[in-house]
């Protein structure tokens, strides 16, 4: 087997992190439409498996977002992957996902004058509004980076 | 007036007969931070241009100048 470069390795997963990326938070927009055309009721097991699942999703979008994934790597390959492009790309992500989140609240705000909304419908339509967009605009920016020039 | 920023390293970097992935390996970042710096999608730190600027053996200023819009 041909051992890669440390940089090469390190171009192969910036290839493959951004459809990897498209892909997972598209999975997890897409729960949106199973939370909400059937909101758990904490009355069955499957509520909480689901609740727990869609957590747990969330939870590793945000760290793949934050710390770049692939944890299993050598820290000089993820050290290439975090370089400065990669960290400019991060902060315009977070700045979408922060106004996505703003734009969001307003709005649920204002809804819920006239539709009473749970805490827990908000927190989860505010969370996957500011990590779904944050982490779209970052796989998009990182699509972008690793096209040839 | 608005300036920005534009860069030689395409030309730079060919005329040393060296692809983004081997100027990316001298410097010791990927083949992507130098594709943006060339498309001028990213505009890099003083750190990275002086990276940059070794690599290639010419002035920061020959690779990075700015223009008037």
């Amino acid at each position: 087997m041909i051992k890669l470069s440390d940089q090469e390795t390190a171009e192969r997963l910036n290839r493959r992190r951004a459809p990897m990326l498209f892909v997972i938070v598209i999975f997890f927009l897409l729960q949106q439409e199973a939370y909400f055309s059937q909101p758990p009721t904490l009355t069955r097991p499957v509520d909480y498996v689901r609740l727990v699942g869609w957590i747990a999703l969330a939870t590793v979008l945000l760290a793949i977002l934050m710390r770049g994934g692939f944890w299993f790597k050598s820290a000089a390959v993820r050290a290439l992957m975090e370089d400065e492009v990669t960290r400019a790309h991060r902060a315009s992500a977070l700045a979408t996902g922060f106004v996505a989140t703003m734009i969001a609240a307003i709005c649920l705000y204002v809804f819920n004058l006239f539709e009473p909304i749970t805490g827990r419908a908000a927190i989860h339509i505010l969370l996957s509004i500011g990590l779904g967009f944050a982490v779209l605009h970052f796989a998009a920016l990182e699509r972008r980076a690793v096209k040839d020039g | 007036m608005a300036e920005r920023l534009v860069n030689r390293l395409n030309a730079l970097r060919a005329e040393r007969g060296l692809t983004q992935a081997g100027l990316a390996e001298r410097v010791g970042v990927t083949r992507k931070t130098i594709n943006t710096v060339e498309n001028t999608v990213f505009i890099p730190s003083t750190l990275l241009a002086l990276k940059l600027s070794r690599a290639l053996g010419v002035p920061v200023e020959e690779i990075f100048s700015l223009a008037a819009e």
